[in-house]
């Protein structure tokens, strides 16, 4: 019993305050302690990272072992896993075959993935973007002169766009983010509060 | 036109290619090219990870710091999660990583989000727009009081801090969509010039 739900809840009590008074209060002592538990943390991070790795490689394997329609797909999704490791292992980080995999797949398909949002985003803002009321007109109103503010095209349609976009995002902007920030930190400190005193046990598997 | 030799560049355009497919409907070119990206990225993160571990882990614990071996040995406990008899073993890292996690979690919090924000709020009230600024942050602000009942007066401020709020959401609309379509702008260079050489 202890060892399975006291002894965790010790752990994450101890390093989160040792790393919190460190900041907070200069004592040598204690600052050296939260130095070697950051990194500690780190080596632990690196662990829980070849967790993700070991659960892709299950799951893919599974999926070529049970035949099922999307073998093909996993087999590509492990070679590929398989080669980039091997590469980066045997070759290093600075070979022209580990550059080629990041250059020519990595940031090509990843750059693709996150432009296709483009193409979804007019059907998201038909829905967002309906004047029902005051808010949701504020949000058209700024949203669409940001947009054409952003670009030349909309500088020669409204000129008056450029300068209207700079006083928007560097005041109406910054007004309403800080206030989301400052709230956001505040619910963030006590969430994890309760996790260091140990009212959220579910975080790291307890009950 | 002049259609790029480099391999290279194909397998770069075909990728993009094959991403945007899927626009018209879920096909087996999208979904080679996606398993194919998820197999380079997480082999990417994989190497980088290795990398980590042997600059903050092995390499100094094999020059003399065996006090490493502890938080190795932890990291290793993460793997008893697939033996169910010993799977509780697992808690004892992960509470470790989550308290170490919220601990500088909070602290960042309080600095950079808490009295970073308030402290560039307070500085030069002697413009306008530093006073909407400031009014505006309160105003957001008052909207997360949710502890106790809405008066007249916070009822105004917090539909003021609504408005505000809308407007910053709006702006950080436009901005994304202007963001992800100069990404998809460069795609699109790179398939029309770089790969078709028109």
């Amino acid at each position: 019993m202890f060892a399975k739900k006291t002894l965790p809840t010790i752990i994450a009590f101890v390093c989160g305050v040792t790393v919190v008074i460190a900041y907070f209060f200069n004592i040598p002592f204690i600052q050296a302690r939260a130095q070697d538990i950051l990194k500690w943390q780190s080596v632990i991070a690196v662990f829980a990272l070849g967790l993700g790795a070991v659960n892709i490689i299950r799951i893919h394997v599974n999926n070529v072992q049970r035949s099922q329609n999307r073998n093909l797909y996993s087999l590509a999704l492990l070679l590929t896993f398989a080669i980039t490791i091997l590469v980066g292992v045997f070759a290093g980080q600075n070979s022209d075959a580990y550059k080629f995999i990041f250059d020519y797949i990595n940031v090509p398909t990843g750059s693709a993935i996150f432009s296709l949002l483009a193409f979804y985003i007019g059907t998201a803002a038909y829905r967002a973007f309906r004047a029902k009321n005051a808010e949701a007109a504020i949000l058209l109103l700024t949203g669409c002169i940001v947009m054409l503010g952003r670009v030349p095209l909309g500088a020669k349609i409204l000129p008056v766009s450029v300068p209207l976009t700079n006083w928007i995002m560097s005041v109406l902007n910054v007004g309403g983010q800080r206030g989301v920030m400052i709230a956001g930190a505040i619910g963030f400190i006590a969430v994890s509060l309760r996790i260091i005193v140990g009212l959220e046990r579910r975080s790291y598997g307890g009950e | 036109m002049k259609i790029s030799t480099e391999i290279g560049v194909w397998i770069g355009a075909l990728s993009a290619i094959g991403i945007y497919s899927v626009l018209i409907k879920d096909n087996p070119f999208y979904r080679m090219v996606e398993h194919i990206f998820v197999g380079a990225s997480a082999g990417i993160a994989v190497v980088v990870g290795l990398n980590t571990f042997n600059n903050t882990a092995w390499s100094p614990m094999v020059q003399g710091k065996y006090s490493l071996i502890i938080p190795m040995l932890t990291g290793l406990l993460l793997y008893t999660r697939y033996f169910q008899k010993f799977s509780w073993l697992n808690r004892i890292p992960l509470s470790f990583l989550m308290g170490t996690g919220a601990g500088v979690a909070m602290r960042g919090a309080v600095e950079s989000q808490i009295v970073g924000q308030i402290s560039a709020t307070m500085v030069n009230l002697n413009k306008l727009d530093s006073w909407i600024v400031f009014l505006g942050t309160g105003f957001s602000l008052s909207y997360f009081f949710l502890t106790y009942k809405t008066g007249k007066v916070t009822g105004y401020t917090s539909r003021i801090g609504r408005y505000f709020m809308m407007a910053a959401f709006g702006a950080a609309f436009g901005n994304t969509v202007m963001g992800r379509v100069s990404a998809a702008i460069g795609r699109f260079q790179f398939i029309l010039l770089k790969w078709l050489g028109l």
